[in-house]
């Protein structure tokens, strides 16, 4: 839901809506040390020293948008009183491009686990093992986000 | 971002006076497609990265999308280090070439 101040308010229905927010910075790690600051700095000669200056800024700048996606989602599970647990929290307008690249981390990291492909369709997904299955879906959720962000709160 | 070649008693190393020439020049920073990132993002960050205006920075992500690749910008190695620096952060794929 926009919010007058060009931010989000997210509303939480389910334990499952839950889980599928607490996946995100989990889902984005995937990638182990294959991560995706290495795995841009692979598309860059040997004479850029990017291994060396750039790898270690993006990782510090990827972390902290997902440590700032996770304390954001923790912190209003708290906050949830109800059974089942329904809540609600805010994504504020200068939070939105950390928000949008948290969700493209995890984006990126699933596909690149599972390769969905593109324009992968969701009766495609039936046909998957269910831990594919289950990450299509949270990736789908997670553009579906991403979309709201762009048209929404991103400038 | 470059490296500086080391000069001592008045003289360059061969592979030092190759890398300093290799870095001279211009340079094209390219943008890769993938199957992640969306094509209204894409032309978002070529609006915020580049200063394109909004027509200039959607051919640019339709090149991207159609051809596989697309060259958006051209210029001397440091800038262009930045630009792809900042594309990455974006979380775009980018890369430097050598222009001809």
């Amino acid at each position: 839901m926009p919010t007058l101040e060009g931010g989000l308010r997210i509303e939480v229905e389910t334990a499952t809506d839950w889980l599928v927010l607490e996946q995100i910075a989990p889902d984005a790690l995937k990638g182990g040390a294959e991560n995706l600051p290495n795995r841009l700095s692979a598309l860059m000669d040997e004479g850029s020293e990017w291994d060396e200056i750039v790898v270690p800024e993006l990782e510090d700048f990827f972390t902290g948008q997902l440590r700032m996606v996770r304390d954001t989602v923790h912190a209003a599970q708290q906050e949830s009183t109800t059974d089942p647990p329904e809540g609600q929290f805010f994504i504020m307008r200068a939070e939105g491009a950390q928000w949008y690249g948290a969700l493209n981390q995890a984006r990126i990291a699933l596909e690149t686990h599972y390769h969905f492909g593109p324009g992968q369709e969701l009766n495609e997904a039936e046909s998957f093992p269910a831990p594919k299955r289950s990450a299509f879906i949270r990736s789908q959720f997670y553009c579906a986000l991403q979309s709201v962000l762009l048209e929404h709160v991103l400038d | 971002m470059t490296i500086t070649p080391k000069i001592t008693a008045g003289t360059i190393t061969e592979k030092e006076e190759k890398t300093s020439t290799d870095l001279a020049g211009t340079w094209n920073v390219l943008v890769f497609d993938d199957p992640v990132n969306l094509m209204a993002y894409v032309a978002k960050v070529f609006q915020k990265v580049f200063g394109y205006p909004r027509e200039r920075a959607e051919e640019l992500m339709m090149t991207v999308h159609i051809a596989g690749k697309a060259l958006v910008w051209t210029g001397a190695r440091e800038p262009a280090e930045l630009y792809v620096q900042q594309l990455h952060s974006y979380q775009l794929q980018a890369s430097l070439e050598k222009a001809q």
